[in-house]
């Protein structure tokens, strides 16, 4: 934890730095994030269909060397495409980024983390995320969600959980021609069979020829829980930004 | 005589010479597959019938070859008399029998540590004539081989690699020139079609595709912005040998996305040039994409056919382009005669009586990104189209695929990407594909089979009826080439980035295609 912070503080530092020698970078920086990289990171860097850039803590890049890397070579089996931005501008983006960072250091959730842990518990989310090598895969694990999500994020993927989902847990329906419908995680697809993860964690595997119907979902398979209480929802949310796991 | 029994005695494969002649003819002997697309009119077209939609069902595995390379396979193999000639990604070449699969010889190909291609170390064939065996190289050189045992006969240079300059396309012979395209476009690279004499590898001819100050289309390029404005001609032409005209796409202009240092129509990029094989004249060109700011390569194989259209027997040429529109016109002259969208597009009204698109406002790359169908991958891309004269269809596989578009600074420095922006996925959007039989004479679309993504391997057709394709997900298919209705397919396993060929030994026909890193061959169960 401490050295986190001494990260962020060495972020806020080298923002400072840029600051006072490069306005011009970090202002063409942030065009170029905002035109680039917003749609995915959001345009405060809050996280999106991409990660949460305000933390100042990057699991695949320490330096900015790193940064400049994965822009520019995207990371594999993720939605993070490689950029052909020429290296200079690619180097504004990273100035930027880092600037993000400082700001994601005042960012802290109001409601307690443990009060949210047990609320997490009596909702039975362990059902679907795994936290700490304990719980279900239907959804993704949850070990590090602090790192890289928001707290705007968190809280719209528990209220409205549509609003975003991964690729690899979007869902899919198919209902066979004995009137069976079975509904899950897509585990994969190609144009003649269609495979599938239900709640029960059962994997089903279908010829789409011998299907009634079938279909990819557009909602989420997490329930919401917009009408939780209003406190149990922010103790959740303290909860889950309490996630910080590292090397994951 | 004696020898010649003894030959036969053990079974050994006399390994053919391949006249100019028996290129020309190629359909006449469909046991073969003799060039890149089977004949030089780019018909990517099969005239065996023992696999059809009656017996394709029994169709399975004969034989694999493991490639064992880290690099994407896309090489069409070519077949001669029970050979199969193959190149394994960046530039090696496999001789294998065509029966069993089993190894004849290889020639491996060293390449510098470091070469520059935007989109993959790869080969996707070779050319043929006499006893030699020709291919172009990633880091831009031209070698002939000895057919019977891969020994280097010749190699010349192209260009210089650290420059950007490279070749990834199959090349082709025109009587007693190899022709050979080059890639680079997306660095700089000025780009050239090039003549070479096939007994010595001395080059005999260069056309350069951006119009420098002696051409008379000098004018479609601001200042000096020609010497670094790509229209690359990385994928295999197609060849009159009547008309003695080679016809080649040309790749877009660089940079690819902002287009205000190369202000003009830019010309002869994202078009087709037909030039003359012996001298390597221009005699005319098309443009499809004016000016273009999509990265709308015009590279795909041109396909030649003969018909009556308008009441006048016509020489034509057709070819579903990557900015989504399908083109016919006269290949004596160039004449444009029709354009009509074969794939979702969204950045042309229409495209005018002269055959140049009307724009729709709104759809050219801006810093703040503008959505556009097709993608910069195109309505298709540079795997080939099928025509059938059985059929008189054209088969093509095409991507239903938007991007957004950016356009930022483009400073040139060679060796580096000059792009002048960038392409992201649509939000939201699911991307998807399909292979479409669409009508030369007008056209039309005849039928649709969809595909769940947008593919990347090219489709081949066959006098029995069927159109064999790949997708992304690794299915090797066949078509009903009437109907376009799902007959068989097999999973290959990996992704299939290349075009089928079929060819027969024996008597018994074979479908063979690349997938993955694996040439299999399938035929009918016994």
């Amino acid at each position: 934890m401490v050295r986190g912070w001494g990260l962020i503080l060495c972020a806020g530092a080298a923002m400072a730095q840029g600051q006072s020698g490069g306005i011009p970078d970090l202002r063409m920086g942030r065009q170029f994030y905002l035109g680039h990289c917003a749609q995915c990171h959001g345009p405060e860097g809050e996280g999106g269909r991409g990660v949460n850039l305000t933390t100042g803590q990057y699991r695949l890049s320490r330096t900015d060397d790193d940064l400049l890397r994965v822009i520019q070579g995207g990371v594999p089996g993720t939605e993070m495409p490689p950029s052909r931005l020429p290296v200079s501008d690619i180097r504004r983006v990273v100035e930027y980024v880092r600037s993000l960072g400082a700001a994601g250091a005042q960012e802290k959730a109001a409601g307690d983390a443990a009060a949210g842990a047990v609320v997490y518990g009596r909702l039975g989310c362990s059902g679907c995320h795994v936290v700490a090598g304990k719980g279900g895969s239907l959804g993704p694990s949850l070990d590090s969600i602090g790192l890289r999500r928001s707290l705007k994020f968190l809280r719209e993927s528990l209220v409205t959980p549509e609003a975003f989902v991964a690729k690899a847990y979007v869902g899919a329906s198919a209902v066979t021609r004995t009137g069976e419908r079975v509904t899950g995680v897509r585990l994969n697809e190609d144009d003649y069979s269609l495979q599938i993860r239900d709640a029960r964690e059962k994997v089903h595997s279908f010829s789409k020829a011998k299907l009634e119907t079938f279909r990819r979902l557009d909602s989420s398979l997490m329930p919401a829980y917009g009408k939780l209480p209003a406190v149990d929802l922010e103790n959740l949310i303290a909860y889950l930004s309490s996630l910080r796991a590292a090397g994951e | 005589m004696k020898i010649l029994s003894f030959l036969a005695a053990c079974g050994m494969v006399l390994q053919a010479q391949v006249p100019f002649e028996r290129l020309v003819g190629a359909d006449s002997e469909p046991q073969n597959w003799l060039t890149y697309s089977g004949n030089f009119a780019g018909h990517q077209h099969s005239g065996l019938k023992q696999i059809n939609p009656a017996t394709v069902s029994k169709l399975q595995p004969k034989w694999m070859y493991q490639m064992r390379t880290t690099h994407k396979g896309e090489s069409t193999p070519l077949v001669v008399d029970g050979v199969m000639y193959v190149t394994r990604s960046p530039n090696d070449v496999i001789a294998l029998d065509a029966a069993t699969g089993r190894k004849l010889w290889e020639f491996d190909y060293k390449l510098p540590a470091k070469v520059i291609v935007c989109c993959g170390q790869v080969n996707r064939g070779l050319a043929i004539l006499g006893g030699h065996v020709f291919m172009s190289t990633v880091d831009a050189w031209v070698l002939a081989l000895d057919a019977r045992s891969g020994r280097l006969l010749w190699k010349t240079q192209m260009a210089n690699y650290l420059d950007g300059y490279g070749s990834t396309s199959a090349p082709i012979v025109a009587r007693d020139k190899l022709i050979v395209g080059m890639a680079g476009g997306e660095y700089g690279a000025r780009g050239f079609i090039d003549g070479y004499d096939v007994a010595t590898g001395k080059r005999a001819w260069r056309f350069y595709t951006t119009a420098g100050p002696d051409d008379p289309n000098a004018a479609s390029w601001a200042g000096d912005s020609w010497k670094t404005g790509g229209a690359t001609t990385w994928t295999t032409g197609a060849y009159d040998p009547e008309l003695n005209l080679v016809y080649w796409g040309t790749g877009n202009p660089g940079p690819d996305y902002n287009g205000d240092v190369r202000k003009g129509d830019n010309l002869y990029s994202d078009s087709v040039v037909a030039l003359d094989a012996a001298t390597g004249k221009r005699k005319w060109h098309f443009q499809f994409t004016p000016h273009d700011m999509h990265d709308w390569d015009s590279n795909q194989t041109p396909v030649l056919f003969n018909a009556e259209f308008r009441g006048r027997q016509r020489k034509l040429l057709m070819q579903a382009n990557r900015n989504a529109f399908f083109y016919l016109l006269d290949r004596e002259t160039g004449e444009f005669l029709l354009a009509r969208p074969y794939e979702k597009q969204t950045w042309a009204k229409e495209i005018d009586e002269q055959g140049r698109p009307v724009r729709l406002p709104g759809t050219l790359p801006t810093e703040a990104g503008v959505a556009v169908w097709p993608a910069a991958t195109g309505g298709t891309n540079w795997y080939s189209p099928s025509y059938s004269p059985e059929q008189k269809l054209l088969y093509v596989a095409t991507r239903e695929e938007g991007e957004v578009f950016y356009r930022a600074a483009a400073p040139y420095s060679p060796g580096n990407y000059f792009l002048g922006g960038e392409h992201k996925p649509v939000p939201g959007e699911f991307p998807t594909g399909a292979i479409r039989a669409i009508s030369p004479l007008t056209g039309e679309i005849v039928w649709t089979h969809k595909l769940l993504t947008p593919p990347w391997a090219g489709v081949m057709a066959t006098a029995g009826g069927l159109v064999f394709g790949g997708t992304n997900e690794g299915n090797f298919f066949a078509l009903d080439g009437a109907t376009g209705k799902d007959l068989w397919h097999f999973p290959t396993g990996d992704k299939i980035t290349a075009n089928p060929i079929s060819y027969g030994v024996d008597g018994k026909q074979y479908v063979a295609i690349v997938a993955g890193d694996v040439l299999i061959s399938f035929g009918l169960e016994q």
